[in-house]
């Protein structure tokens, strides 16, 4: 160490130990930030840890095959030849009903053999119910189910023709997310049972799956489906490994953890505008005492070099401080987030995640810091003999200024890429935070403008006072403005967008649209249905025959040998449950082509191709125009297609739709279900509606809109508590920093006040001076991110979820009034003793 | 024979661009002070006196003339080299002390030989404080002395380095006038027994006239360079 390195060592030191509230300000505007990323980045590393260690685990099984239809000899044969110990299972969604209660809801029902699942165990309570359920005519059913209609273990639960026994409540299923039993509720059952449903019929629409524990690495099992890969495909069969699984949980969680370092992210840049502000402070407070350093002959850049090193010592011990804050807030992200996850976190420190914290802290506090900093280099040594020194480079013209903006720029890049490891995903975060903050400073300096323009010269001096004050010298108002409005932006943004959604989806039920849908209705029993609808005063909107088929070839070459690359599987694979009739409904609109009513005779099962209109959407995915054959599998038999129409499909309204319709001539006589929309007034009309159905038509399920908006509604609160945990942390963000710019400003607000005592101002005028800067300052900053949420919510409306945005006003005056009351308290606090401490002693300190 | 100048000011001209014009508040200020000697310069606000001192100091750049420093001069110097020019030869004394409010009386006397890197720097520090009798105070902070000791820790900070200039900014102009006597007793001891050159700018013309000469200034030029009875007193 040289002997100037030790001065500027020592005077780093010597000049931190007498100024340590100036100091703990700067850190603790980091520490915030730093704990969110910490917190993130844990949570994500143990997340992909617990992935890994429960890989097996997330899908039960080493591979499974399913298919739409039950598995057919030369499937039957492949399953024997991949050998290993196997588990069978049907799914399927059917009504369950509850003679107790005599409520009835839509559930998958998962009916299992005994091994399943291999690896793993349902969660069930009692826990012995997870594997009592398998021995006798007994169930598992969804906790959520149960809570909602007071379902208690050992009540009765019919399934179709068969009634169980509810021998537990399901808590878990290893690999799958708690929320999706908010949508589908699953219930359990023994396969050997299914039968007794009779829920099996032609047409049901189920999926079979084998499941099967093979004594083979991931890598032999990945060997083995690219093996049998082409025999899948003629079998129509699909598959699900261990690593498909882990792909697929990776790619929705990279959803999650984007969001998640956005908003950590957003907390650190936060804090750094927060050490620019706490720097600009203490450099301000030093340029005195750098001037005289450079009179005594410090060089210009001994003094710049003290508080750099400064900086990177308080930016070190911020961000430890942040980096064991962010363990604590790592213990409670699992909890928030637990909903949302397909395995339980277990909470394991990371090393790796520490030092990052220690290291992107550091950084952060250094580049913030840096602009404020190299102010100093400028300082005068004239400044030790004159207040004001002159003839002084202009900011915008010192070169260093703008190395040093770009220097903060590439640095904060650097920071977001190597945390989501994705140059695209780092820069279009970083690049969306600029945008916001830009505008967010543009919007609070024209609030601010406004304010001070608008102020009427009649108004009560404490009110005049205390909107001066948020421009007074050394005034931290933007700032403040900008970190507390950010938060304001994101909470009221994640709101206005929960309900813009919500309200879209609510909007379907008005106005006399259908909200009953009646499915898997066999032909013999429409005219049951059709009666119990009619006794309970309700009116069959539509009723649609429904023929379920698979593609066989497109364009005259079999599904089978068209590559993946060329057209997605599951468009060349899927079940097409079509339709026929004669006339286009009001949800569609030809675009191309010619509609046709009837089939010409001779059209259609060894005939000439059937005209057929197909939906837009399908056609392109399937790369086929009007005028292109298709073939049909109806059940076993062939029928050929040729496009006659292209549609477009307005999905959104509850009525069925179907990719491709048939004229009338054709299918009448294939097997199908009937699927029938009415409308009931309330949902006690529904539930009748539902109990008659249930009890009379076994097979017959029925989909609630009012059910389905509950459950859209819950999984989104649960989505949104997770969401508003993580804005709340740019709130706080937002609030430390409001702490460190009142406690900064504290010296001085109190030299005011006492000046203004002396002048002969009562404790009461003070106070008001104070509550009304307070409430102007919040008041300002939340109506600046209010106006961005709404922006943003409304281009989000727009041109994302294309709903409409009828932003409600009673939340936001909820959320203005917190954010104005919080910044008030913090205010008052920080400048508690401005009305007591006797003007003399302040006039002492100041002498 | 007269000792070589240690200051010498040729034609110092300074001029600043304000919203309204320039102003020129220097105009061919020459004078040299000789090594050892003291010096005052005097006149009323706005006359110059302490952009003179600033120019002399090397604070900042005439905009025309030059300023020698012990036949250095300092146009060749750049902020650098002025700094290090002034840790060597220069020492300050400042009207508001200008104490470094974080650091204590013994570490703001240090600083000017830590800056050097002098591993003798707390010794020395000692040794000033005690001559101008604060060594009861060596840990105490500038907000916990008085104006008077703030003074004296400003002038054992300005002889740290053991100048061959001192410059003067109103060294009295904060203190009452017991306070003042003693501080003003103590810089002039401390010039004769290290041979230091004092310039002294003030309005006090009691201490004025205890310098061996005054340069006086009004609108930004010398309207009087003359000796004093104590000039003479010192020559006797």
């Amino acid at each position: 160490m040289t002997r100037r390195t030790r001065w500027i060592a020592r005077l780093a030191w010597r000049d931190a130990r007498a100024t340590p509230q100036r100091l703990l300000l700067f850190m603790l505007t980091i520490v915030t930030g730093v704990a969110s990323l910490v917190a993130v980045r844990s949570f994500a590393d143990n997340l992909a840890s617990s992935v890994d260690d429960e890989a097996k685990v997330l899908l039960g099984a080493d591979l499974e095959l399913y298919g739409r239809s039950p598995f057919g000899a030369e499937a039957e044969a492949l399953v024997a030849r991949i050998g290993g110990d196997q588990a069978r299972q049907v799914a399927l969604g059917s009504m369950a009903y509850f003679p107790g209660s005599g409520a009835s809801r839509l559930v998958r029902v998962r009916a299992v053999d005994s091994g399943y699942p291999f690896y793993g165990a349902l969660e069930t309570e009692p826990a012995a119910a997870a594997h009592d359920f398998r021995s006798e005519q007994s169930a598992l059913v969804d906790h959520t189910l149960m809570l909602q209609f007071g379902v208690e273990v050992g009540d009765p639960i019919r399934i179709g023709e068969a009634t169980f026994r509810v021998a537990g409540r399901l808590m878990r299923i290893p690999g799958e997310v708690p929320t999706a039993s908010l949508v589908g509720p699953r219930v359990f059952i023994p396969r050997r049972f299914l039968e007794e449903t009779q829920r099996i019929r032609g047409g049901s629409r189920a999926t079979y799956s084998t499941f099967f524990r093979l004594d083979r690495t991931p890598e032999q099992v990945a060997d083995l489906v690219d093996e049998i890969g082409p025999e899948l495909r003629e079998l129509r069969l699909e598959v699900e490994s261990v690593q498909h699984r882990r792909e697929a949980i990776g790619e929705a969680l990279d959803n999650l953890y984007s969001f998640l370092y956005l908003a950590g992210f957003a907390a650190l840049l936060l804090g750094g505008i927060g050490v620019a502000s706490a720097t600009h402070l203490h450099v301000k407070s030093k340029v005195r005492a750098v001037a005289v350093l450079r009179c005594l002959g410090a060089s210009s850049g001994g003094p710049l070099a003290v508080f750099v090193l400064q900086a990177a010592g308080m930016g070190l011990v911020g961000a430890f401080g942040g980096t064991v804050a962010g363990v604590g807030l790592q213990a409670l992200l699992p909890r928030v987030l637990a909903a949302l996850l397909p395995v339980p976190v277990q909470f394991r420190l990371h090393v790796s995640a520490l030092v990052e914290g220690l290291v992107v802290g550091v950084v952060v506090a250094m580049l913030f810091a840096a602009l404020p900093l190299l102010a100093l280099r400028r300082v005068s040594p004239l400044l030790a003999l004159r207040l004001f020194a002159v003839d002084g480079p202009k900011l915008a013209r010192d070169p260093a200024q703008w190395i040093g903006v770009a220097a903060v720029a590439a640095g904060v890049c650097t920071v977001a890429v190597s945390q989501t490891a994705s140059w695209r995903v780092g820069l279009a975060i970083s690049g969306s935070l600029a945008g916001v903050l830009l505008a967010l400073i543009l919007v609070a300096v024209l609030l601010r403008l406004a304010a001070r323009r608008a102020l009427p010269v009649g108004w009560p001096y404490a009110w005049r006072q205390g909107v001066a004050n948020m421009h007074r010298p050394n005034n931290q108002t933007a700032v403040v403005m900008l970190t507390l409005g950010f938060g304001v932006f994101l909470i009221a943004t994640l709101h206005l967008t929960q309900v813009a959604l919500l309200e879209s989806v609510a909007s379907l039920e008005m106005g006399g649209n259908p909200n009953l849908v009646l499915f898997d209705i066999q032909p013999d029993q429409v005219d049951g249905v059709r009666k119990i609808l009619a006794d309970e005063g309700l009116e069959v909107i539509q009723e649609t025959p429904v023929v379920p088929m698979r593609l066989a070839s497109v364009k005259g070459r079999p599904v089978t040998e068209i590559d993946e690359s060329e057209i997605r599987p599951w468009v060349l694979r899927r079940e097409y449950n079509s339709t026929y009739r004669s006339e286009i409904t009001a949800t569609e609109e030809i675009v191309a082509g010619e509609w046709v009513e009837i089939a010409p005779p001779g059209q259609g099962v060894e005939g000439d191709p059937v005209p057929v209109s197909l939906e837009e959407g399908i056609a392109e995915r399937l790369k086929i125009d009007v005028g292109d054959l298709l073939e049909f599998d109806v059940q076993g038999v062939a029928v050929m297609a040729r496009v006659a129409s292209l549609r477009t499909v307005d999905w959104e309204q509850v009525r069925p739709n179907f990719f491709v319709v048939f004229p009338t001539g054709v299918l009448e006589a294939a097997p199908q279900q009937i699927v029938v929309v009415s409308r009931a007034s309330g949902p006690e009309q529904s539930a009748a509606v539902q109990r008659r159905i249930v009890e009379r038509y076994t097979n017959v399920a029925l989909m609630d809109l009012g059910l389905i908006l509950a459950s859209i509604d819950a999984v989104l609160a649960q989505v949104s508590l997770a969401l508003r945990f993580m804005a709340g942390l740019s709130v706080v963000s937002g609030l430390v920093v409001l702490v460190a710019a009142v406690l900064s400003s504290r010296y001085q607000r109190l030299r005011e006040s006492v000046l203004l005592r002396t002048l002969g101002a009562s404790r009461s005028q003070i106070l008001q001076i104070l509550t009304v800067e307070y409430v102007a300052l919040g008041l300002l900053a939340a109506l600046t991110g209010l106006v961005l949420a709404l922006g943003a919510t409304w281009a989000l409306s727009r041109w994302l979820f294309e709903v409409p945005f009828e932003p409600g006003v009673l939340p936001l005056l909820v959320l203005l009034v917190v954010v104005v009351s919080l910044t008030l308290v913090v205010g008052l606090l920080g400048s508690r003793g401005a009305t007591r401490r006797p003007p003399l002693e302040v006039l002492r300190a100041e002498l | 024979m007269l000792a070589a100048p240690i200051l010498e000011a040729r034609r110092l001209t300074k001029t600043f661009t304000a919203s309204h014009g320039k102003l020129t508040v220097l105009r061919d200020v020459d004078f040299a002070i000789a090594a050892g000697s003291t010096c005052a310069v005097v006149g009323p606000s706005g006359s110059g006196k302490t952009t003179l001192l600033g120019l002399c100091a090397g604070l900042d750049r005439p905009t025309s003339g030059e300023v020698l420093v012990d036949g250095q001069p300092l146009s060749e110097l750049d902020e650098d080299e002025l700094s290090a020019l002034r840790n060597r030869k220069v020492g300050f004394v400042f009207q508001n002390f200008q104490l470094l409010e974080t650091l204590t009386a013994l570490e703001n006397v240090m600083v000017p030989l830590e800056l050097r890197g002098d591993a003798n720097a707390a010794s020395r520090a000692k040794e000033l404080l005690d001559q101008v009798g604060l060594d009861d105070r060596l840990d105490h902070y500038p907000v916990q002395l008085s104006g008077g000791e703030q003074q004296r820790v400003s002038l054992a900070r300005a002889f740290m380095n053991e100048p061959s200039l001192l410059f003067a900014d109103e060294p009295t102009g904060n203190l009452d006038g017991e306070t003042g006597d003693r501080v003003q007793d103590l810089l002039f001891d401390l010039n004769a027994a290290r041979g230091t050159a004092l310039i002294v700018v003030t309005h006090d013309e009691r201490l004025a006239r205890r310098t061996e000469r005054i340069i006086r200034l009004r609108n930004g030029a010398v309207v009087a360079d003359k000796k004093t009875a104590t000039a003479g007193a010192s020559v006797a």
